[in-house]
């Protein structure tokens, strides 16, 4: 019941903020050609009354020829008029106030103030000889008037179909959005099961959908290294735990003999040890940062410190009878961090080791050249390419069921990758005819 | 009570078989699956201890192959892994129980003996059989309302029988059923706790035809 009502708000809230994505949109479109349809409107009001007025000018101008040519005709007003006295005028000029019109000449004028809304009328003076000719036409048909109706009508009708127009767009062009929308909130941590489908069209929206897909899939990748991660580290630490938890409950059971108590102390103590060494061990993967390791930055010969690790592992070499032969050596100092370095050392040899079958041999090469240079090959079992790329992850042995006849939690490589990218080097593993090679450059 | 513990821990595999021996189980063990299987197969047991990260063989890959094998033997199984999920998968390729690590001895014991009662008597914790009351939990016997005193060995011998009644128990399945792998043991000792039994439950409780074996017969 919770779960679907916070479901329904969940829905809503998608949908109101998309609605005002579109209103955002429409408001601005909208907006937007209303002030351009107004403006044209307004220009064209203005163009088309200039030249309705040109031709009635032209019309009246005509007309004024033909009363003085005495070719009256019918429907226009006129009178002529001499130092301001009619001295002539017919029945259809009735308009009273011409003298305030007098002292321009040659003018023509739409008599504003007489106008309505289906008609206007208009005056036109021109001068011949010494006398003023006033040519007054009355009931013109307003097509200014009409026009100007058509557009109050016009403007807001295009206004909404434009506007319906645009809604429908936004619609269409927002839906693949509203599915990426649906498909991204029903992914989870928990979840990656789904890509989204691609739409059909190449477009910003399917450049969207297909990073999206990328994004889910690194998701994907990255959650599960880290489910791996945690199941590992528990289970490294559950094992000692196990052990610790039994021995004290099955000693406590009956009072027993000291070497008992002795024998289980001493295993107790054992695996506490290893639990240290497993926390030890992840606690120097997280303790260095890129920020805070130039800090611990000294002065280290490179070479003094590889021959001071070769030294501790002369008993293991010897134990499964393994020849380790060092290539070429170069006196190399540099400023870094001595404990990794030493580490570095030490957990690559200490691999080549433990992989590498008796009485085989191991090469170390060490060398400056532009970039320095760090190698060790073995001539061991290798690794299948596909488990290559994940040996530096924390915990990973390439035996799924872990090979107890190797000791270690696979937090090696990872240490080494992570030392190595703290002094800004490079780490490559590859497989080669028989064994592995491991190339360290910094 | 035998038992089969597959293990790849040394450790918690030998705190486990100094637990249960001392409580008086017959444990036989093993530290990868493979061997773990064979010895499943080979073998009969009362319950199977079996982790689920295992070399060369997983306990999981161990459990469905022995289910295929039609062997119904009870199995716990046991793992670092505690999620429901995983739990869950275990119990589904036919575990019957599950217990993640660390876990308590005790309860790994307990749980061991609800699995074998249900397997043995369908649930409850008391046996009537003739005129015995056998209590699987308390490991007693109680006849014509008296107490018999059995040693471990005598009261896992009856129990064998009781599991077996009506069909004919062998000397070699005694033997097999009632000392480890491990163990080297003369005939004489299972003939020994054999006339100890039967001294103390009478000679009518459990028959005996020479060369063949012994039974009890019961409804």
């Amino acid at each position: 019941m919770e779960k679907s009502l916070y479901k329904v708000v969940e829905d809503w809230d998608i949908k109101l903020k998309q609605h005002s994505l579109k209103r955002r949109i429409l408001l601005w479109f909208g907006s937007g050609s209303a002030i351009i349809l107004i403006l044209f409107s307004l220009a064209f009001n203005y163009f088309l009354n200039e030249s309705i007025n040109s031709s009635i000018e032209d019309k009246l101008q005509l007309l004024s020829h033909q009363v003085i040519a005495q070719n009256i005709s019918e429907n226009v007003g006129y009178a002529i008029i001499k130092e301001n006295t009619i001295i002539k005028k017919n029945k259809k000029f009735t308009l009273k106030n011409y003298k305030s019109y007098l002292h321009q000449n040659n003018s023509f004028f739409i008599m504003e103030h007489e106008r309505d809304d289906d008609y206007i009328n208009a005056l036109y003076i021109t001068k011949y000889n010494d006398k003023l000719l006033l040519v007054y036409k009355t009931n013109i048909d307003n097509k200014i008037e009409n026009f100007q109706d058509v557009l109050l009508w016009l403007v807001p009708i295009l206004l909404l179909v434009l506007v319906i127009l645009a809604s429908r767009m936004i619609d269409k062009i927002l839906l693949p959005i509203n599915r990426l929308i649906e498909a991204t909130s029903s992914v989870s941590v928990m979840k990656f099961s789904h890509n989204i489908a691609l739409p059909k069209e190449s477009d910003e929206i399917r450049e969207l959908v297909i990073s999206f897909n990328k994004m889910i899939e690194r998701l994907r990748d990255g959650v599960q290294r880290l489910d791996r991660f945690n199941s590992d580290v528990s289970h490294e630490l559950k094992t000692p735990l196990t052990v610790i938890q039994g021995e004290i409950e099955i000693s406590l059971r009956k009072i027993r003999e000291p070497e008992v108590y002795e024998r289980s102390m001493q295993t107790i103590f054992k695996q506490s040890k290893q639990i240290e060494n497993i926390v030890e061990q992840l606690l120097l993967l997280t303790k260095y940062t890129k920020e805070n390791i130039k800090e611990s930055f000294e002065t280290c010969n490179l070479d003094s410190i590889l021959l001071d690790c070769i030294d501790k592992y002369e008993k293991q070499l010897k134990a499964k009878n393994l020849h380790l032969e060092i290539k070429t050596i170069e006196t190399i100092s540099l400023n870094a961090n001595a404990t990794l370095m030493n580490l570095i050392f030490s957990n690559l040899i200490d691999n080549a080791i433990k992989y590498t079958p008796n009485d085989k041999n191991i090469y170390i090469e060490l060398y400056q050249k532009n970039k320095i240079v760090f190698t060790i090959e073995d001539e061991g079992v290798g690794i299948e390419k596909e488990q290559l790329s994940k040996v530096t992850d924390r915990f990973f042995r390439v035996d799924e069921s872990r090979n107890k006849n190797v000791k270690g939690f696979g937090l090696g490589l990872s240490i080494v990758n992570n030392s190595i990218g703290l002094h800004n080097g490079e780490l490559s593993i590859d497989s080669i005819n028989n064994g592995l090679k491991v190339t360290v450059s910094l | 009570m035998k038992l089969l513990i597959i293990e790849d821990d040394v450790n918690i595999l030998s705190l486990l078989k100094r637990g249960f021996e001392e409580d008086g189980y017959i444990v036989d063990s093993a530290i990868d699956g493979e061997d773990g299987e064979y010895l499943a197969i080979t073998n009969s047991y009362d319950v199977i201890i079996l982790d689920w990260m295992l070399p060369l063989k997983s306990g999981i890959e161990v459990l469905n192959s022995l289910r295929k094998n039609k062997i119904t033997t009870p199995t716990i199984m046991l793992s670092a892994k505690s999620e429901i999920k995983d739990k869950v998968s275990g119990l589904s390729v036919g575990a019957d129980d599950y217990l993640s690590k660390p876990f308590s001895f005790e309860e790994l014991e307990a749980r061991i003996q609800a699995l074998h009662r249900r397997s043995l008597s369908s649930g409850v914790n008391e046996i009537c059989i003739k005129n015995a009351i056998v209590n699987i939990d308390d490991r007693t016997v109680i006849q014509d309302n008296e107490d018999v005193e059995l040693s471990a060995k005598e009261y896992e011998l009856l129990i064998f029988l009781i599991k077996n009644k009506n069909a004919m128990v062998s000397n070699t399945m005694i033997e097999e059923q009632l000392w480890s792998n491990q163990e080297y043991i003369n005939s004489n000792v299972i003939q020994v706790t054999i006339y100890n039994l039967r001294k103390k439950l009478g000679k009518e409780f459990i028959q005996s035809s020479r060369g063949l074996g012994y039974k009890i017969e019961a409804t």
